[in-house]
């Protein structure tokens, strides 16, 4: 059974690195996501992994062997592009059998491809060709025809990206089946941090061509150890403070506007006088008018459905966002609000020396 | 500021219904979405409204004046295409001024324009350089400014973002808006994306095969869907079928599967058959049978990050129930629940002419 090993693998073009230091282990029967901003080095890496291109340095090991200098052809790696690239010409069974038939595989041909247009959910469009199917289902038949090639690793290389985002929704659930019915090994490719948390394993964010950090998707969301994850992966607050004092388990921050904030160190990473950004998710704040808190505000009330956003300018300049999910009051633009983050989902980083915001850029 | 009128434009190609007697009015000032899945008829709707595609009928009045006379550029429309189309060979500063330019304005009033134009995008620093030394992000910052910097009225936007990182895209359409707000403008935006549409719209109208289904603000869109397709398209809804039957207390909900939901507000008298959708973060998951509630066993368990999303099977098919992660605790894969769905916020439809599952089609 597959598993995948990348060892201080590296890929140049000339002056360029797209990736470099990557040491990533994929294990067999796992589905992790590389996720990244775009020009990161995540679609350099899946192309090291399936062959298309060879590490400039380095080693990429499947099932334990190297197959570094491997070419595509030899290397068993069922591919899903973004831009679907099914045959025009060929109906969908003709497309889902193409790659058993041309690889003379160990699967007869027939009767993967009906397995799979019924794994897909396909099997009533098979006598059609790709101009007469819908974004979604085309896509469904790139993978379709994927599958069918009996590889046990599979790669999908922004498998959503071309597709509306309602049908995104809809296919990413089918996604993670596929895979775990089959009982694939899967690395996927993608820009978007919803789709990577709700189909892993394992999420792996990239920037810049070097692994930034790696977790299952509640970890990277919940506890990301890096600013520029906390940032990427969710929505975000960040507060500039110094601390003023700490107990046990919180640490007081003294913020820009003067107002004192409490947030959870159990750790103990910080001490009294050190300069930190305090980190609070949109859904872990609360707005009021009067009381306790940073004071600011009101800018904005949107309806989200699910949620209402409302964002509120601080007196000290930082723009909050805080969604609410039951009632939280209406307030007008213009109002006097106090911002408040609850302490025990606050989350405390050192401040960066090239400033908070190069660390969160996207692009 | 100008408004603009849309009456009853039809549009074929071929045998192709593209538009079919579309009629609305977008108030100077405001900014409304035309929301719906490709295919719609949204783009053709645009190059109408343009002028770069001749309507078969109907009429475009921009500032109470019909404009099917006259060319695109006489009818002060600024409109951004996906593609954003920047000139290659010409620098930043170039592209932005080319419109002025080409109108031969005095040469202090180009500069002047250009200038302002850039400073509000935040790209005058980067006027000398040429599209594809920019970001994506930026180079739609710059084809927004070429647009607006042609004197327009009324900006067309056609899916903007869609080019766009993910977490880049819910970045932009906040600046987009405040942005329009701040300079007045009368916007008319297309996207496929329910969440971009709510986030920015002062009103929606959801499209479906040319024809208009719903026009409303974000929240009456949200909470109060004209059919099952908007319930479902905007959100993710669960729908059963089955009759409306009046009883001693009220009138109850008789699904065709085994469930029954009571205390339902409101007088069905002739409803008969019907569809009945509650959507996914209005069921409420328990440990015990209550009222209007159906058993099931959780079969998956998807983290979204702000939520958490499990898919139910129950005897009623498959449900999908959405909650924070605190809500979610202790539901995983494998555990029977209870799903309770309150009355109040289920929502009664006519049974679609052309069958519920494909009314229900996303794509």
């Amino acid at each position: 059974m597959p598993s995948i090993e990348l060892r201080k693998a590296a890929k140049r073009f000339g002056p360029v690195t797209a990736a470099e230091d990557i040491n990533l282990h994929v294990k067999d029967g796992e589905y992790v996501t590389i996720l990244g901003p775009s020009g990161c080095g995540k679609t350099t890496l899946v192309k090291m992994i399936s062959g298309i291109w060879e590490p400039t340095e380095g080693g990429i090991f499947i099932d334990g062997k190297d197959m570094s200098r491997t070419p595509v052809c030899d290397r068993d790696v069922g591919y899903v592009f973004q831009n679907i690239a099914l045959f025009p010409h060929m109906t969908v069974r003709q497309n889902v059998s193409y790659s058993p038939i041309v690889r003379d595989k160990r699967c007869d041909a027939e009767g993967t491809c009906n397995r799979m247009l019924d794994q897909v959910n396909l099997a009533k469009e098979a006598g059609k060709f790709p101009r007469e199917l819908s974004g979604g289902a085309q896509q469904k038949a790139g993978i379709a025809r994927a599958l069918a090639s009996c590889s046990r690793i599979i790669i999908f290389d922004e498998p959503l990206s071309a597709l509306d985002a309602r049908v995104r929704v809809a296919l990413r659930y089918e996604l993670r089946r596929f895979v775990k019915d089959l009982g694939l090994t899967a690395v996927h490719v993608t820009h978007d941090q919803e789709e990577a948390m709700s189909v892993s394993d394992r999420i792996v964010l990239m920037r810049a061509g070097r692994i930034i950090e790696e977790g299952a998707p509640s970890e990277l969301y919940e506890k990301p150890k890096s600013l520029f994850t906390a940032n990427f992966i969710g929505e975000m607050n960040f507060i500039e403070g110094t601390v003023v004092e700490r107990s046990d388990k919180y640490v007081l921050v003294i913020t820009r506007n003067g107002t004192i904030v409490s947030a959870l160190d159990d750790e103990r990473k910080f001490a009294t006088g050190s300069p930190v950004v305090v980190a609070c998710r949109p859904e872990n704040c609360k707005i009021t008018v009067g009381g306790e808190g940073m004071p600011g505000t009101m800018r904005e009330t949107t309806f989200m459905g699910s949620f209402t956003r409302f964002r509120a300018r601080l007196l000290s300049g930082e723009e909050i966002a805080v969604d609410a999910h039951g009632e939280m009051g209406t307030f007008k633009k213009g109002d006097a609000v106090r911002v408040n983050m609850d302490p025990d989902r606050c989350l405390v980083y050192q401040t960066p020396r090239e400033g908070l915001a190069e660390v969160l850029k996207l692009e | 500021m100008t408004g603009l009128i849309v009456k009853g434009i039809s549009k074929r190609y071929g045998d192709t219904v593209a538009v079919d007697d579309f009629s609305f009015e977008v108030k100077p000032g405001e900014y409304v979405t035309l929301l719906g899945p490709s295919g719609a008829g949204k783009t053709s709707l645009m190059r109408v409204i343009s002028g770069l595609t001749q309507q078969d009928a109907g009429e475009v009045f921009i500032d109470g004046k019909n404009v099917d006379g006259l060319t695109p550029e006489k009818r002060r429309i600024a409109f951004l295409p996906q593609t954003y189309s920047l000139f290659p060979h010409m620098d930043v500063w170039d592209n932005v001024t080319f419109g002025p330019t080409a109108r031969e304005w005095q040469k202090d009033k180009v500069e002047l324009v250009g200038r302002e134009m850039l400073e509000m995008v935040r790209l005058y620093k980067r006027k000398d350089a040429f599209p594809r030394e920019l970001s994506g992000g930026m180079s739609q910052r710059c084809a927004l400014a070429r647009a607006l910097a042609a004197d327009a009225q009324i900006l067309l936007l056609d899916e903007p973002l869609r080019a766009l990182d993910a977490r880049l895209r819910i970045e932009l359409r906040h600046e987009i808006k405040l942005l329009a707000k701040e300079l007045n403008l009368t916007v008319l935006h297309v996207t496929h994306d329910q969440e971009e549409a709510m986030a920015i719209s002062d009103r929606i109208l959801v499209l479906r095969k040319g024809r208009l289904v719903q026009a409303g603000s974000p929240k009456e869109i949200y909470e109060s869907p004209a059919t099952p397709f908007v319930m479902q398209f905007v959100g993710e809804a669960n729908f059963f079928e089955g009759k409306m039957e009046k009883e001693d207390e009220g009138w109850e909900f008789e699904a065709d599967c085994d469930l029954e939901i009571e205390g339902i507000a409101g007088d069905y008298q002739g409803l008969g058959r019907c569809v009945a959708g509650i959507k996914a973060e209005r069921v409420a998951v328990g440990d015990k049978k209550s009222e209007n509630s159906i058993e099931g066993k959780v079969v998956r368990r998807l983290f979204l990050g702000k939520y958490v999303m499990l898919e139910v099977e129950t005897a009623c098919g498959p449900l999908r129930c959405k909650m924070t992660a605190s809500e979610s605790s202790g539901r995983e894969e494998g555990k029977a629940v209870w799903i309770h769905l309150p009355p109040a916020h289920v929502k009664l439809f006519k049974v679609p002419e052309i069958g519920l599952a494909a009314e229900l089609e996303v794509d």
